[in-house]
């Protein structure tokens, strides 16, 4: 049982090197903000994304030092702080981790188009306090009660392969549209997962009911049947298996951006509109009954009998007998409306704010966050913004760009608190890439928001000129 | 200058973000894992009948409609045939010393000789000798030798043969003649010569031997005969476990079932007649068949008469021995034919008689048990308790038997050291509360039992390679032997859960 503890632990602290998306936001020198809003339109007629990391964790219910005891470089398992922090049922913890190949943007007058790859690895979890208390504290200090333990977990690993366009008609509006093909891998999905746990206070009874049902994709048959998968977990891992597959999902994301005036930019977005039809090697996996295990049933009086304990084990397997067929299902991406403002206080200065929600299997997990950036001369573009997200509490977020000649450096997570002191946190990101740019427009538009690099460098020029005036009438 | 400024900020905030990301874990431990488990382990319904069926292997278990339950052993033990209680003299004969002679049996020493009797086989030699100087022809007459109601009659020729004297012999079948020696022998015999002149035949007498004879059929009064039963044992396996304690049956019955074919008086007597018991070893059986017992016998050739004798508690010391646990009775018996004050019995044996023997043990499930221990020996192979670093038992009994059971369960090693024990003082399931007056348990006995194993008595039974479980057994109100009856719809049903608290 304790086992369970180190795959919490394992997921957990992998997960803590990610981020919870939501900086891409404040960063408009970067492309990869077309993520977030595809009406984002670069001043660069050629942008090209390097291959780039974005990791992605939150863990609703508790804080990694609330679940451990630290000692030296030995983390002791004492999660009473952490069950006391959960909810009942809904403790939701998930990671996503996205790799993108290569990204390429290219503007063309009032148009910009784009495409890019990448590789999305999204695990989502989903347990009650219940099945905490039971692995920690075993089901003795719950004789009497029925105890909820059925956790939910969803897996999905897919290309997105995406065309995005963006249009500016006027000097006030900009929209924009990805078009995302979807080539799922492997997929989990878990309808139902009710499993209730009964112990009988006369000597002990166990009584389970299930109700869990569970597709796969791209996993071997027999996961979860006593038969196993003969140790192929996969169903398939050769390099040209891993390209194509019949599992074709399409996704939309909507973006809008209205340039009020020289300080007020107001976007809209809506993404991963979306599902992935899985019709590859797909199994449902279905447990559903009621079974109450009192014990073995012994006969004293028979001497060839052998009381095996091993025999309660099989038992208990016996209550989550699985039965396997081959059906498809849908899986939907994890869909999200953003609103964003930004009030331009000077050339050098930015304020913004943003209102979001995102769903992660039908749960809603709406955030807010209030911005601030400053353009540090030409070269650099640091913010900072403090977030409030439902799932995983207030964050502090930073980002940051660096632009050299033609290579633009960014790095950006959304908790910096967590980064800093991950076993305070419950969640964050951290996106990091190289992107070349080039052909900058030299006539940018009227009302286009400059970069914060260009206004520094435009500030610079005006102040050498207010100065050279000064000196000249001086003379 | 200021812009390196700037960049010097900004790496020295992505080194920072970056070293700080790395969460330093050598190693995840869960030492302060603490769970308890409550498992239910093992339940079991302990049926009257079957723990009878457990315990013997060819006796039989009787329920009336009262549910009331006797056990019975019943072992067919010898089977006597006829001939080994009455065998015919094998031959006899005589000269014939007068053309008619009547001769007493007894002078010819046929005085055991019964009164009559049917030959199953049997041949008669002739011998005749003529000194006549021509054919002899003869008849010989046998009055007592019958075929069919008729006398035997023989007509036979001596020949002449040139110089005598001229002899003449033969041998007679007498298969299902019959024998009537209820009266003197008669014998004649008439002979004439070739001229018509009847002889009388001296010198060499004539003679006649019966031979070979066994009977099929014979009658009438008899000298005693003695005769030897088998002497030998059975095994009781009632009692095979091993037992400890006092029980005390309130009408153990032993008995034996004499099948008789034989029509005559006959007395079985013990020679010797033991018991072999667990707790008191050898064991003299004292019973009516001390003195001798003559068996009733059928009055008519083919029936069948049984004939039991029972020994109980007024006849016998069966009570002792049965109490004592037997595993085997010894009998050694002789049997007497017609013994003394029966000679003026007519009675009849028949070849197909016999005389069978059955033994038959009634134990009425009645009485009383004290301090009655049965003991169950498990060897351990695996100690799968040496991952707990606490346990607590929880026993459920209910109990329809009017007996109350302790147990105790003993940790120990190979050599039957005990290295802990289950519980400090026997553990204890308590009985049916009431009898009514047909003896009858009527309120069943409900008992809960915690047997706690802390970590020192963990400690102790780490290395334990048997597990002993001792049960006993008391009537209600211990040590005072309260008759109580066992039914066989009597129940102990047992529920056994186990709370766990496992190491890390």
């Amino acid at each position: 049982m304790k086992y369970i503890f180190t795959i919490i632990l394992t997921f957990s602290i992998h997960g803590a090197f990610a981020q919870h998306e939501m900086s891409l936001f404040f960063m408009d020198d970067v492309h990869q903000a077309q993520r977030v809003n595809p009406s984002h339109i670069m001043p660069h007629k050629f942008n090209l994304a390097l291959p780039s990391i974005g990791l992605d964790y939150y863990n609703s219910s508790f804080r990694l030092v609330d679940f451990f005891r630290k000692e030296g470089t030995t983390w002791n398992v004492d999660p009473d702080e952490a069950i006391s922090r959960m909810d009942a049922t809904n403790n939701r913890i998930g990671q996503h981790t996205r790799l993108e190949s290569l990204s390429l943007a290219l503007r063309f007058g009032k148009w910009q188009i784009s495409g890019w790859h990448a590789i999305n690895f999204e695990t989502h979890g989903r347990y009650p306090r219940n099945l905490v208390e039971f692995a920690w504290y075993g089901n003795d200090p719950y004789i009497g009660d029925t105890l909820s333990i059925g956790p939910a977990f969803d897996m999905k690993t897919y290309h997105e392969w995406a065309l995005g366009t963006a249009f500016q008609p006027n000097d006030k509006w900009s929209f924009g549209v990805n078009l995302k093909l979807l080539v799922g891998l492997y997929a989990i999905r878990t309808m139902n997962s009710d499993i209730n746990v009964h112990t009988d206070p006369e000597y002990y009874q166990l009584t389970t009911q299930t109700d869990i049902r569970v597709y796969t994709s791209g996993l071997s048959s027999g996961l979860f049947s006593d038969d196993g998968t003969d140790g192929d977990v996969l169903a398939f891992t050769e390099a040209a298996d891993l390209i194509i597959r019949q599992n074709l999902g399409f996704a939309v994301d909507l973006g809008a951006t209205y340039q009020y005036n020289d300080q007020w930019t107001f976007r809209a977005s809506a993404t991963n509109l979306g599902t992935i039809a899985w019709q590859d090697t797909t199994y449902e996996h279905t447990s559903k009954g009621s079974y109450t295990f009192d014990g073995v049933e012994a006969n004293p009086f028979d001497s060839d009998e052998e009381i095996d304990f091993e025999q309660v084990v099989d038992t208990i397997e016996q209550t989550f007998e699985f039965a396997e067929m081959n059906n498809t299902f849908n899986t939907p991406l994890s869909p999200g409306i953003f609103l964003h403002a930004a009030y331009r206080v000077s050339d050098t200065y930015e304020l913004g704010g943003m209102l979001s929600g995102r769903w992660y299997n039908g749960q809603f997990a709406p955030a807010i966050a209030v911005n601030a950036k400053r353009a540090l001369g030409k070269h650099v573009n640091v913010g900072a913004f403090l977030g409030y997200r439902l799932m995983t509490g207030a964050n502090l977020g930073f980002h940051t760009d660096l632009n050299f000649g033609g290579f633009q450096t960014f790095l950006a997570t959304d908790d910096l608190f967590t980064i800093l002191l991950p076993d305070y946190g419950r969640g964050t990101n951290v996106r990091f890439g190289i992107n070349i740019r080039l052909g900058r427009n030299g006539s940018k538009s009227k009302g286009k928001a400059m970069s914060d690099a260009e206004k520094a460098l435009e500030k610079e020029k005006k102040e050498k000129s207010i100065l050279d005036n000064f000196y000249n009438r001086k003379n | 200058m200021n812009r390196i400024r700037l960049l010097s900020i900004t790496v020295f905030i992505v080194l920072l973000l970056f070293s700080f990301s790395c969460i330093k874990i050598n190693e995840v431990a869960t030492d302060d894992w603490n769970a308890a488990f409550a498992l239910p382990l093992l339940h079991t319904t302990v049926n009257m009948e079957d723990f009878l069926d457990s315990l013997q292997q060819e006796g039989q278990v009787d329920i009336d409609e009262d549910q009331f339950i006797t056990l019975n052993y019943t072992d067919f033990i010898f089977s006597e045939s006829a001939s080994n209680i009455f065998s015919l003299q094998p031959s006899f004969g005589f000269p014939i010393l007068d053309t008619a002679i009547t001769v007493d049996i007894d002078d010819i020493g046929l005085n055991d000789f019964p009164d009559f009797t049917r030959l199953k086989t049997g041949q008669l030699q002739i011998d005749f000798s003529s000194n006549e100087i021509a054919d002899l022809d003869v008849e010989l007459q046998i009055l007592n030798l019958q075929l069919d109601g008729e006398p035997f009659i023989y007509q036979f020729t001596i020949p002449f043969d040139g110089a005598p004297p001229s002899n003449f012999q033969t041998t007679i079948d007498l298969a299902g003649y019959a024998l009537d020696f209820s009266s003197d022998l008669e014998v004649r015999y008439i002979a004439f010569n070739g001229l018509g002149e009847r002889v009388w035949l001296i010198g060499d007498f004539p003679n006649l031997n019966f031979i070979n004879l066994d009977y099929s059929y014979v009658e009438g009064s008899f000298q005693p005969i003695n005769f030897d039963l088998p002497l030998d044992s059975f095994e009781l396996n009632f009692f095979e476990t091993d037992f400890e304690g006092m029980i005390d049956l309130a009408d153990p019955q032993l008995s034996f079932r004499f099948r008789n074919s034989v029509g005559i008086p006959l007395m079985v007597r013990a020679q010797e007649l033991k018991a072999e018991t667990q707790q008191a070893g050898r064991i003299d059986f004292m019973s009516p068949l001390d003195n001798g017992y003559t068996i009733q016998f059928p009055s008519v050739a083919g029936l069948n008469v049984v004939d039991t004798l029972t020994f109980n508690v007024d006849n016998s010391n069966i009570d002792e021995v049965v109490n004592a646990f037997p595993n085997k009775v010894i009998y050694d018996l002789e049997g007497i034919g017609f013994p003394s004050g029966t000679q003026n019995i007519r009675g009849f044996i028949s070849d197909t008689s016999s005389f069978d023997v059955e033994l038959d043990i009634e134990l009425p499930l009645e009485g009383s048990v004290s301090q009655f221990s049965y003991e169950i020996l498990t060897e351990v192979e695996e100690n799968d308790l040496d991952i707990a670093k606490e346990v607590e038992f929880k026993l459920l009994s209910v109990n329809d038997f009017p007996l109350e059971a302790g147990v105790q369960v003993f940790f120990e090693d190979a050599d039957g050291k005990v290295l802990d024990k289950l519980f400090p003082n026997m553990g204890t399931i308590p009985a049916a509360s009431r009898v009514n007056l047909a003896g009858r348990a009527v309120t069943p006995g409900e008992g809960e039992l915690f047997a706690p194993l802390n970590e020192n008595k963990l400690d102790n039974i780490r290395d334990m390679q048997q597990i002993r479980v001792v049960i006993t057994l008391n009537t209600r109100n211990d040590n005072t032997l309260v008759e109580t009856k066992i039914f066989s719809d009597y129940e102990l049903e047992l529920k056994l859960g186990m709370r766990i608290t496992p190491e890390n």
